[in-house]
């Protein structure tokens, strides 16, 4: 692929028209095209310093596979990534690590995220270790700063090992991992799917704070849109490898254009005594990404798919402030939502 | 504080006490078993005699000995003066064997070591790099494998001459391969887990990947197979020198097996090949004993602790322990009334650890009650025990009623017979217990003539209709549990559950690792069996804002206590607990003020 070239932007992260395809075939037949899959396609996404942008689906939507592009872990096989105004889509993996300081993650298992013979503190300075800073006093301070940002005590922490830690004491040790080398992103990746229910808010707080404070971009990774909503500034709402709305958590949420962001929506279990919400209407499961169904992806489980276009042309997402792929959009019942 | 309660797992924060110790580590777990000290003590005895050898051998090993008559001491049986008996020129055995023991144990050490370190070094390269590297190395592997041990031996010492520097070079450059191959498919299990994706992530070289992150994880299975080697290196290394390929003049137990041969005086001096026979048989079994043990203690430490497995479940359901209160069978469907549960320690250092403290409830049927609490709080053992199905270390008290019947009391088999027919449980992550190798739709259909006489075309026609009600077509029934999505196999599960139409369905939760689609969809499956069949449900989950929409009465657990209890309404609206309202606040649709807003 040829050189591209763009102008260095201001934002963290700034993905244009990334594709990620895998084979299917085994062997020889490798070699020929039609065994080819896209998991994710044409995804376009910019992310400010400081905010919190959230990629909400089913598992097999590609959101997965989507924080692993953006962390060089799966192979982009067109499109632009350019992080803090450098391309990074074409980058090797030798290449990749010295990008690597600027861009960290958070993972889903926080039973498994940590090398259960490092200490807290091992842990933490490893990135930093990793990066060739070798100084005793500067890594001291700089792990110290980031377990007190990720709200554990230093002193408590640093000498415990991963098997003396509570989930929720293990996730805030790996977002001080993450926060160690100020990194310009952070890609999270189901953060607090594991953890006990009160401990999610925590986490969840701690993020954003972390972004706020620190002025760190944050991908959020995550199925549960309740846990989105939460945190976010921006979503993407994935479906079949493609972005089918996208906008600011509070368009989303109150006036969801896209029959599946509305029924996402509908699907989150609610306290709330008051306001029967229905069952949702959506049946069966995603299909097969090798299996994409003709024209919107989204036709054969969609309530609103009622003509030939739905099934022979694939929307495309449009929209200035948000953004919807739906030939049938659900309607604006009104423009304010308080 | 005697009885420590469990930590609630997402207690996090900084100022959370967490006072657990560090959980012992291998070694220290395999000291627990008896053989593995004797073996630990024996290893130790011969290792003592190799390091003190000159000091403890009673004669010079190569000197003449002679009677007090002036007699050449050729061929003396065991005795005071020399306790292995003498050799056909007068030497005693158990100086030989003492300096030999030296000899036998450097070899194989060495050996051992190399063999050890070549493995070592070849799995991680192989299993770290993969591909065409991987390839390489696995095929050499294979070679080395098919290299047979004398023969190598007899060419290479034919080519190159007896010395111990053969020796070793034949034990290492032989026993390597299985190390090897272990260590690689540990690290191609270890090179997956999260914390070495973490450290690639945090941009560590491969290098560093591999020798601070994978390596330190995976040689703890290298140390245990150096011990192994090390017995297997001494009996070969015994072979070798037993057929004469040692260096002239050496001393080690196989020298003195060879030297009792080449007399041609075994036959008389029974004592002379005999003691060093028996040294290296004990040798062997301390040194296995001991590799083994820590073994096991490995192989227990990598396997997290996450709940019985159903083999162990089914066979604890024979010994579940009964301490039933006596009283007069209420009405209600089910009844349980102060419930206790205590898991009595295994091991005299652990405390007895009280799961559930006390919880009593009454469902009626058609009936959906909610049980609600974090990891540690005891839901899932109050419906076990509820259902019997606890292991034989938990201790349970109180009453426990069904359809009238005193649930502690009943015998197994009628127990049995009530299990599914009236009383069907969904176990946590059910969905991953399916039988792999059985068709779906024929899991179903055995589950349904274990309890119920009737045809095969019968059965089969119940489980299609049972499938369809929970949204799988019936043709797919023929599909293997792989073929089906996680949330297919929970339905199916459900469908299984169902088919014989309890009157109580207890499901420990139930759309955990779903998607919140697929979990809309089997709640509403359960619903629809409440329905249907009128059958009272129980639902424990950590999630109050699920359970609160389909159930009528919530009971909210943490550390086994019970904090709230009630009508949904009335709990949700109204809670009474600090704890209920710090889970309700932390829910979708929460009263507005608690979190960010959701637009209603």
């Amino acid at each position: 692929m040829g050189a591209r070239v763009r102008k260095p932007t201001t934002a963290a992260i700034d993905v244009r028209d990334v594709t990620v395809v895998y084979s299917a075939a085994r062997g020889l037949s490798t070699l020929l095209k039609k065994h080819q899959v896209q998991i994710i396609q044409d995804i376009n996404l910019t992310i400010q310093p400081g905010t919190v942008f959230g990629v909400a689906g089913e598992s097999g939507s590609g959101k997965t596979t989507l924080a692993k592009a953006l962390t060089g872990l799966a192979p982009v096989s067109n499109g632009s990534i350019t992080i803090h105004g450098r391309e990074v889509a074409d980058l090797d993996q030798a290449e990749w690590r010295v990008v690597r300081s600027d861009v960290q993650l958070i993972f889903q298992d926080p039973y498994d995220s940590l090398n259960p013979r490092f200490t807290v503190f091992d842990s933490v300075a490893e990135p930093l270790r990793s990066q060739g800073i070798k100084d005793k006093p500067e890594v001291e301070r700089l792990v110290r700063t980031a377990l007190a940002d990720a709200e554990l005590d230093p002193d408590t922490f640093s000498y415990r090992m991963p098997s003396q830690l509570s989930g929720g004491e293990r996730q805030r040790v790996a977002i001080a991992r993450a926060l160690v080398l100020d990194p310009n992103l952070i890609i999270a990746d189901e953060p607090v799917s594991m953890l006990d229910v009160s401990t999610r808010g925590e986490i969840l707080s701690l993020i954003r704070k972390a972004a706020r404070n620190r002025g760190v971009a944050v991908l959020l990774v995550s199925h549960d849109l309740s846990v989105l909503e939460r945190v976010c500034d921006e979503i993407a709402v994935m479906y079949l490898g493609r972005i089918v709305e996208q906008g600011t958590v509070a368009d989303v949420f109150c006036q969801p254009r896209h029959p599946y962001t509305q029924a996402l929506i509908s699907a989150i279990p609610s306290v709330d005594q008051t306001s029967q919400r229905s069952r949702t209407t959506l049946q069966g499961e995603p299909p097969q990404p090798a299996q994409r169904p003709a024209g919107c992806s989204f036709h054969p489980r969609c309530p609103r798919c009622d003509d030939l276009k739905c099934r022979t042309v694939a929307p495309l997402l449009e929209g200035t402030e948000q953004m919807y792929a739906c030939w049938h959009p659900i309607e604006i019942v009104r423009k304010d939502p308080a | 504080m005697t009885q420590k309660p469990i930590e609630p797992a997402g207690q996090g924060g900084p100022t959370s006490p967490n006072t657990a110790g560090r959980p012992p580590g291998p070694i220290r777990r395999a000291l627990r078993e008896n053989n593995v000290r004797v073996g630990l003590i024996i290893f130790s005895l011969i290792v003592l005699v190799a390091i003190f050898a000159p000091m403890i051998a009673p004669y010079d090993p190569q000197e003449r000995l002679r009677t007090a008559d002036g007699e050449l001491a050729r061929l003396l049986p065991p005795q005071r003066d020399y306790w292995m008996g003498t050799t056909n020129f007068g030497r005693d055995i158990l100086s030989q064997f003492i300096v030999g023991t030296r000899r036998t144990l450097s070899v194989g050490a060495i050996a051992a070591f190399m063999a050890v370190f070549i493995g070592t070094n070849v799995g991680l390269i192989a299993g770290f790099r993969g591909g065409r590297v991987d390839n390489l190395l696995m095929r050499t592997t294979d070679a080395a494998y098919a290299l047979p041990f004398l023969p190598f031996a007899i060419v290479l010492v034919g080519i190159v001459g007896r010395t111990d520097l053969i020796l070793i070079a034949v034990i290492g450059l032989l026993f390597w391969r299985t190390t090897a191959r272990v260590i690689r498919s540990q690290v191609l299990t270890t090179k997956e887990r999260t914390f070495v994706k973490a450290a690639i992530a945090g941009g560590a070289s491969p290098r560093r990947v591999l020798y601070a992150h994978i390596a330190p994880n995976v040689v703890a299975l290298a140390l245990v197979y150096g011990m192994l080697l090390i017995a297997e290196a001494v009996m070969a290394e015994a072979s070798l020198s037993f057929l004469g390929f040692a260096p002239p003049d050496s001393l080690s137990w196989g020298t003195i097996m060879f030297d009792a041969f080449t007399s041609q005086r075994m036959r008389q001096a029974w004592w002379w090949p005999m003691f060093p026979g028996l040294a290296l048989m004990v040798f062997m079994y301390s040194v296995y004993s001991v590799g083994q043990g820590v073994q096991r203690a490995l192989r227990h430490m990598d396997t997290p602790n996450i709940g019985p497995s159903t083999r162990r479940v089914r066979r604890a359901l024979k010994r579940s322990v009964s301490v039933p209160v006596a009283g007069d069978p209420p009405d209600a469907l089910v009844a349980v009334e102060n419930l206790a549960v205590t898991y009595q320690p295994r091991t005299p250092e652990e405390q007895p650890v009280p799961a559930v403290k006390d919880i009593s409830f009454r469902l009626d049927a058609g009936q959906m009650l909610g049980i609600v609490g974090e990891s540690g709080s005891g839901k899932t053992t109050a419906v076990r025990a509820l259902l019997r199905l606890l292991p034989p270390t938990a201790e349970v008290s109180g009453g426990m009623w069904f359809e009238g019947r005193d649930l502690y009391r009943i015998g197994d088999s009628e127990l049995r017979a009530l299990r599914w027919e009236h009383l069907a449980f969904v176990p946590q992550s059910a969905m991953n217990s399916l039988n792999p190798v059985q068709r779906v739709e024929n899991q179903i259909i055995e589950a349904i003539r274990v309890h119920r006489d009737v045809t095969r075309a019968q059965a089969k026609e119940m489980c299609a209709t049972a499938l369809q009600q929970v949204g799988i077509n019936p043709a797919r029934g023929r599909l293997y549990p792989h073929q089906y999505s996680g949330g297919m196999r929970q339905r199916a599960l459900i469908a299984m559950a169902k088919v014989l139409e309890p009157t109580l369905l207890v499901a420990d939760e139930p759309t955990t690792g779903l998607d919140v689609v697929v979990q809309d969809q089997i709640m509403a499956d359960l619903e629809r069996v409440r329905e249907e069949l009128g059958t009272a449900i129980t639902i424990v989950s950590h999630d109050l804002a699920l359970v609160s929409e389909t159930c009528s009465s919530l009971i909210v657990m943490r550390d086994g206590d019970v904090v709230e209890a009630g009508p949904t309404d009335r709990v949700v609206s109204d809670p009474r607990d600090p704890y209920t309202r710090m889970l309700l606040s932390s829910a979708h649709g929460a009263p507005a003020g608690t979190h960010g807003s959701t637009g209603a």
